[in-house]
């Protein structure tokens, strides 16, 4: 069956790929959509900017081998999961190459669905010590650090997963330092531990 | 204060190493300036940032790359040249792992506009991209409702079959690791070059090996590629497609198309 329009259509007019491209992110060998999508005054600085910051990242890690990154991030994401393991009202999920999932358990029973994953996401990224006064002194040192952690996924009806997973730095950083990184993570554990451990007390605290 | 900061996806805070480059970049090659200067010099600096992630990437001669603003509008490139290449068929789209891909995937895939604002249109209320009518969309989610993993290569398989005994053009999908990491068991090749179907690889969230990279580019695959999360670049996906040495003769056809039907 044919369709309607012809390929001129996509790359005429504002309401087109235009609306997101212009010549500029094209490679040479399409020069004649180059021709078509050609505009001076739309200059996507951003786009550029957030290139730089990537290729930064992937020029400092082209230091480490291929294998070894392979290895280096299975290493450290099988060191993960036993923290997680090892760790109260928190469980391993899923591992998936350096991607760790955690879900968290409720202390009523069950685990945090998603808007509760939300919430606990957030207070990841707080300083959230003074919300719980009962707090061993361990425990509010780890729940005053901010950690950052990838978003919450829903991945069923009755619970989703937060993650912890390595990015560039932390394998640069594992490379050079393997204890000092590991304590960061280790952090991140106990403080998801705690916060599910104080669940209750930090939304009644408003937070 | 101290913190602890993880990779993980689009939000991430940036990296020092990250924003001083990104720093050095405008201040040294485009702080104040505008329109054609500042096309100019974009020009050299998106070259030159192709040249670098062909070498990270170790990409075989006659890989091209296309930077796009987010991974949903990456999704519109595969459309375009399969439109572009078959006029005449009609396109179909099938999509996996919906609900640990980008939000924006599945409605981007059929030529819609996922967002009421894009990059240089502003805020619009359009349904579809100009052209991008008329595309046969098919979407197998990531799981289950009780959390199992769904076997979607499968279930792509037997789309990309009746599509093509329809005289369609499929696109087909494989995701290398959602946002739970999850890879589909096969990662979709081109069929004929190009000429009776795409695959398209999802490897957005950068955690692959060269050697995977290098496979997939053998089987004319095109691949969808992001720094924002394990190379940790703040806020917004940033996507790149890679389009292998059988495709480049594809792109000869399809410029040459396409400068017809300008000329029409």
């Amino acid at each position: 069956m044919a369709t309607a329009s012809s390929p001129k259509d996509m790359l005429v007019g504002d309401t087109g790929l235009a609306a997101f491209l212009t010549d500029k992110e094209l490679p040479s060998c399409l020069e004649n959509w180059k021709g078509i999508l050609k505009n001076e005054s739309k200059n996507n600085v951003g786009l550029a900017l957030r290139w730089e910051a990537g290729l930064a990242a992937m020029e400092a890690l082209s230091t480490i081998p291929d294998d070894s990154k392979m290895q280096l991030s299975n290493e450290w994401a099988s060191i993960v999961k036993k923290m997680v393991d090892e760790a109260e009202m928190i469980d391993t999920f899923c591992v998936e190459r350096s991607i760790v999932s955690i879900r968290i358990a409720k202390n009523g029973g069950g685990w945090l669905d998603m808007d509760e994953a939300r919430n606990l996401y957030r207070w990841m990224s707080l300083d959230i010590s003074a919300a719980v006064p009962s707090a061993t002194p361990d425990e509010k040192i780890v729940l005053s650090t901010p950690a950052y952690i990838g978003q919450p996924v829903n991945v069923s009806e009755s619970h989703a997963i937060v993650r912890i997973a390595l990015g560039a730095e932390s394998l640069l950083s594992y490379n050079s330092e393997k204890v000092n990184a590991l304590k960061e993570d280790e952090l991140t554990v106990k403080k998801l531990a705690a916060i599910a451990k104080y669940f209750n007390t930090i939304e009644s605290n408003c937070f | 204060m101290y913190s602890n900061e993880s990779s993980s996806c689009t939000g991430n805070p940036p990296t020092r190493r990250g924003y001083d480059a990104a720093k050095a970049l405008f201040e040294g090659k485009l702080k104040g300036l505008k329109r054609r200067d500042l096309d100019s010099a974009l020009r050299v600096v998106f070259d030159d940032q192709r040249k670098r992630l062909a070498e990270y990437l170790n990409l075989p001669s006659g890989a091209e790359i296309i930077f796009c603003p987010s991974g949903s509008d990456a999704e519109y490139i595969p459309v375009a040249m399969a439109k572009s290449l078959h006029p005449t068929k009609k396109i179909a789209n099938g999509v996996t792992q919906l609900n640990e891909i980008g939000a924006g995937t599945a409605l981007a895939s059929t030529g819609e506009f996922f967002s009421t604002y894009a990059p240089f249109l502003g805020a619009n209320d359009e349904k579809y991209l100009s052209g991008f009518e008329g595309i046969n969309g098919c979407v197998v989610p990531a799981r289950t409702s009780d959390g199992e993993i769904i076997d979607a290569s499968e279930k792509m398989n037997e789309y990309c079959a009746q599509q093509l005994e329809q005289q369609n053009f499929p696109i087909i999908h494989g995701v290398f690791g959602g946002k739970t990491g999850v890879r589909d068991d096969v990662m979709p090749g081109s069929l004929e070059a190009g000429d009776k179907s795409f695959g398209v690889v999802d490897a957005c969230q950068g955690r692959f090996s060269l050697e995977e990279m290098n496979e997939w580019m053998e089987q004319d695959s095109l691949v969808l590629f992001t720094t924002s999360k394990f190379y940790q670049v703040s806020a917004y996906q940033v996507h790149i497609m890679f389009i292998s040495v059988a495709m480049q003769q594809l792109n000869e056809r399809l410029t040459n198309e396409v400068h017809l039907s300008i000329k029409l």
